[in-house]
């Protein structure tokens, strides 16, 4: 076989035998480092092509989520590739694909951990968010595995529903980080006029929170509360009906626009 | 004028061998990537006459099983990546750095988290972004450290002048300066900046890269001292700013134990 030929000389079988190659690393791509993830680069040529061969391209991408929803194989190293380039690509159909696929993970045996939750990830990551119901029926397969990508996935469509997952996750210190962090994430996005009452929801199901899980959470809450009028209802009320309930909700808390706790400036990125 | 180091590993090989490298290497001339592969190999001086001639017997061998040129060239470069001169202890730096797409060390992990918290790549770049430049990373750190710095082969520069400080003091801080520098591809794609300790990433062994760490890589230059203790970048041309080549070494993927806070996201 002699060197590639250019993407736009190639028919719709050589270009998604092309794609599947190149997603497992072999063949000649645009890298920003010599290591960077294939679908990185794929994602940059992309940026590249004429639109007739960007949607071939992007047709041939979803042939291949197809062959892979159809029975689940694949070399894990090239899966990981697969589904990060579904999420980048945002494609409906392969969205609907791929949830389809993950509501048949008890049919499908062999499909490993490794990539059920890659394939989790991408749903995660690609919209439209799935439904709390969605997630539901999917911890339901297996809720020590998908607890964590569950959270993710209701938090994204539904945060409330979401903080009454929390008494159900793993009862370890990473958990709760991680945790910490995700609601850390949904609350930025929320409404300021929501924040209180979500963070009032978190910590209402603290006391039902594992050990181990409940430490990160509970430190988050306690992040979240206005340091002037502690946790006093009343004079938060009070505050609400002079301010309004947009100027009395707490801001984002951006490390870069806060000083360091040890005193040191803080630093622009 | 003095025979190639590629040319007397050829000749090292038997005549069927050599003739099935000289094909493949021909058919690339002309490529838009392979072409710079194909001087690269050309223009090699950092593996050792043993190990070139090992290299390219590899990949002779799999051309003549009839593998496709380009497989067979990285399937070859993967047994031989990190054949470079190892740098001696006294050698390695305490500090080294790299620069890495943002994505791409956000994807990184993502794939750490698996399974311990499970945070998606689209959660981590956000993540990356908010702690930007900040020393307190707080439930984020953990994550940050268990990331490897690199997928299956870490590139990293370093300080030659004192190798005790973070290489990107003494860089300059635009995202096209940086590329430049560092020789990384073309992207406007946010980088972010890492620095770590190589004692608490383990220390493991620092060679100097080689065509075979560079695989496919279009904007790795070998360096032309055979000598050279470690390697150097080629900056980028035009390179209006006259940036100078930067040290350069490679080592086996290691998580993000030993680093340096803040990180840095540089922007185009």
């Amino acid at each position: 076989m002699m060197a590639s030929a250019p993407l736009d000389e190639l028919g719709h079988e050589e270009l998604r035998a092309w794609l599947a190659r190149a997603l497992s690393g072999m063949e000649p791509l645009p890298r920003l480092t010599p290591d960077e993830a294939p679908h990185l680069a794929i994602l940059r040529l992309e940026k590249t092509l004429k639109p007739a061969i960007r949607d071939s391209l992007r047709d041939a991408h979803l042939k291949l989520v197809r062959d892979f929803c159809l029975e689940g194989h694949g070399e894990p190293s090239y899966l990981e590739e697969l589904l990060s380039l579904a999420s980048a690509f945002r494609d409906p159909e392969a969205a609907e694909l791929l949830a389809d696929l993950a509501l048949r993970f008890p049919e499908l045996a062999h499909l490993a951990m490794k990539t059920r939750l890659p394939v989790l990830a991408a749903l995660v990551d690609m919209p439209p968010p799935r439904s709390s119901e969605y997630w539901k029926a999917l911890l339901v397969q297996d809720r020590e595995h998908y607890s964590g990508m569950a959270l993710s996935g209701t938090l994204a469509s539904n945060p409330n529903e979401a903080v009454s997952l929390l008494p159900a996750m793993p009862d370890t210190v990473r958990a709760g980080q991680a945790a910490a962090l995700k609601i850390d994430l949904t609350w930025d996005e929320l409404p300021p006029a929501q924040r209180f009452a979500f963070v009032d929801r978190v910590r209402d199901v603290l006391a039902q929170c594992s050990s181990s899980f409940r430490g990160p959470v509970a430190a988050w809450v306690a992040s979240k509360q206005p340091a002037a009028c502690g946790t006093s209802s009343s004079l938060r009320l009070g505050i609400c009906k002079v301010l309004g309930d947009s100027d009395s909700s707490p801001k984002t808390r951006t490390p870069k626009l806060c000083s360091e706790p040890d005193g040191g400036s803080p630093v622009a990125a | 004028m003095a025979t190639s180091a590629f040319h007397l590993a050829l000749d090292s090989l038997n005549q069927g061998a050599a003739e099935h490298v000289r094909r493949a290497l021909e058919a690339w001339t002309a490529h838009s990537t392979l072409g710079q592969v194909c001087r690269n190999v050309a223009d090699e001086t950092a593996l050792a006459a043993g190990d070139f001639v090992g290299l390219l017997n590899d990949f002779a061998a799999r051309l003549e099983a009839g593998q496709p040129f380009v497989d067979a060239w990285a399937e070859s470069c993967h047994r031989h990546q990190r054949r470079g001169r190892q740098l001696l202890g006294t050698e390695c730096p305490v500090i080294l750095g790299r620069a890495r797409g943002l994505d791409d060390h956000a994807a990184s992990i993502a794939r750490a988290s698996r399974g311990s918290g499970d945070i998606t790549k689209a959660q981590a770049k956000r993540l990356l972004l908010k702690y930007a430049g900040s020393r307190n990373l707080a439930d984020f750190e953990p994550f940050l450290r268990d990331a490897p710095l690199g997928n299956y082969l870490v590139w990293a520069t370093f300080n030659a002048g004192d190798t005790s400080a973070n290489p990107f003091d003494r860089l300059p801080d635009k995202h096209a300066q940086i590329r430049t520098v560092l020789a990384l591809g073309s992207s406007d794609e946010a980088l972010i900046l890492l620095a770590w300790s190589h004692a608490d990433c383990g220390a493991p062994p620092l060679h100097r890269p080689t065509v075979a760490d560079a695989e496919m890589c279009v904007s790795y230059r070998p360096y032309p001292a055979p000598d050279a203790p470690w390697g150097f970048t080629s900056p980028l041309a035009p390179n209006p700013w006259g940036l100078d080549p930067q040290p350069e070494v490679v080592m086996r993927q290691l998580a993000g134990t030993g680093l340096l806070l803040p990180f840095r996201v540089v922007r185009a």
